[in-house]
């Protein structure tokens, strides 16, 4: 390949500065979601577009996440299984979230002002995934650094609430509108923001292993993924209280 | 980055190699003014690829300094020890660039600062541009 590039300079040069634009293009993209330039007139284009730019970007970190105990022979797959999952716990929250928080909309009365709040809601969740994007080279510090796998299933979560935390940011100055309009928007985005932490915490741990346990098998999921989380949780401080 | 303004004329600088007044005006802050901020570039050469030599160089010889220990030393003196050592300066800052710069960009975006660095970075060069137009 590198020899027909060679001899067609012309393609080679032509095929370079397409590569650079896209990633223009697509470094353009996650500064105008960061900075909240985007176009709100069409609130269900730019949901489906935010959505798509979520999946996309957050194909970015499962890799690295999944690189814990290696990339090579069978813990390839592994590094593949955190890539494709990431984004689906990320899109999956979301969409599992959209339903019940429609529902409550319309119960408050301001049903008129879903398209708005879900774009807002979405840009989010774009935001969230382009910090998430910004935060491997982080992981990979940490990897080479610490052994412990507790520990680095530690460094993650914390990876993950740094990012959701910046989210928050955005969310805030996108809802201020809305609430300034009619203050049970405040009360709605706090009912928002409960229901997607309970759900993503019980998806990630029905999606777990995302980092993968030295010296387990490499596995899509747990034979015992059918777990509670909360369960777990408070099995896990009872354990700690009785010892 | 624009082109590089033309810099001060100053006494102290006359004569002195172009490099030098480069690197001079970036540690006197003269490179970075806060009016240059303002309008979002950095008055350093346009293509940096000289001050990023330079800035390598400097590494590198500090790199070297601390090498000289294993030099030194008469029973346990080693080239390559040194020799690593100049190596290694210039890529630990570098890699420590690499690590902290796209989450400093992000959080930047985030709260609203003007920082573009990572855009403008990647504007393509005249000559790719050329060769494109003429292809």
């Amino acid at each position: 390949m590198l020899r027909r590039q060679v001899r067609d300079p012309d393609t080679f040069v032509a095929r370079n500065i397409g590569n650079e634009r896209m990633i223009q293009q697509v470094l353009q993209q996650a500064d105008q979601v960061l900075r909240a330039r985007f176009d709100v007139a069409d609130a269900k284009e730019l949901v489906f577009k935010l959505l798509k730019w979520v999946a996309l970007w957050g194909l970015a970190y499962g890799p690295v996440m999944g690189s814990f105990s290696g990339m090579l022979g069978d813990r390839f797959w592994q590094v593949l299984y955190s890539s494709a999952k990431v984004p689906f716990l990320l899109l999956g929250t979301f969409l599992i979230c959209l339903p019940s928080f429609f529902v409550l909309n319309t119960l408050f009365g301001v049903r008129s002002d879903f398209d708005r709040a879900v774009s807002a809601l979405a840009a989010s969740q774009a935001a969230l995934t382009i910090v998430l994007c910004s935060l491997p080279p982080l992981t990979v510090v940490w990897y080479a650094s610490f052994v412990n796998y507790s520990a680095a299933i530690l460094f993650n979560g914390v990876m993950f609430a740094v990012a959701s935390w910046s989210a928050q940011l955005l969310l805030r100055l996108l809802y201020l509108p809305l609430i300034l309009q009619n203050r049970k928007h405040l009360l709605l985005l706090r009912i928002w923001l409960g229901l997607y932490i309970f759900v993503a915490i019980q998806l990630g741990w029905l999606l777990r292993p995302f980092i993968g346990q030295p010296g387990l098998p490499v596995q899509m999921f747990r034979d015992d993924a059918w777990g509670n989380a909360y369960v777990s949780i408070a099995r896990h401080i009872s354990d700690l209280f009785q010892r | 980055m624009n082109d590089l303004a033309k810099p001060e004329s100053s006494p102290l600088r006359t004569g002195l190699p172009k490099w030098l007044t480069h690197l001079d005006r970036l540690v006197r802050g003269e490179a970075t003014k806060l009016s240059a901020l303002r309008k979002g570039i950095i008055e350093v050469p346009s293509d940096g690829l000289q001050i990023a030599i330079l800035l390598l160089g400097l590494g590198m010889a500090y790199g070297m300094c601390m090498g000289c220990y294993s030099l030194l030393r008469a029973d346990t003196a080693s080239l390559l020890q040194f020799l690593s050592g100049m190596v290694k300066v210039p890529f630990l800052f570098l890699l420590t660039l690499l690590v902290t710069f796209p989450p400093l960009y992000v959080f930047n975006a985030l709260v609203g600062s003007r920082l573009s660095v990572a855009l403008s970075s990647l504007r393509l060069k005249p000559g790719l541009h050329a060769a494109a137009s003429g292809s």
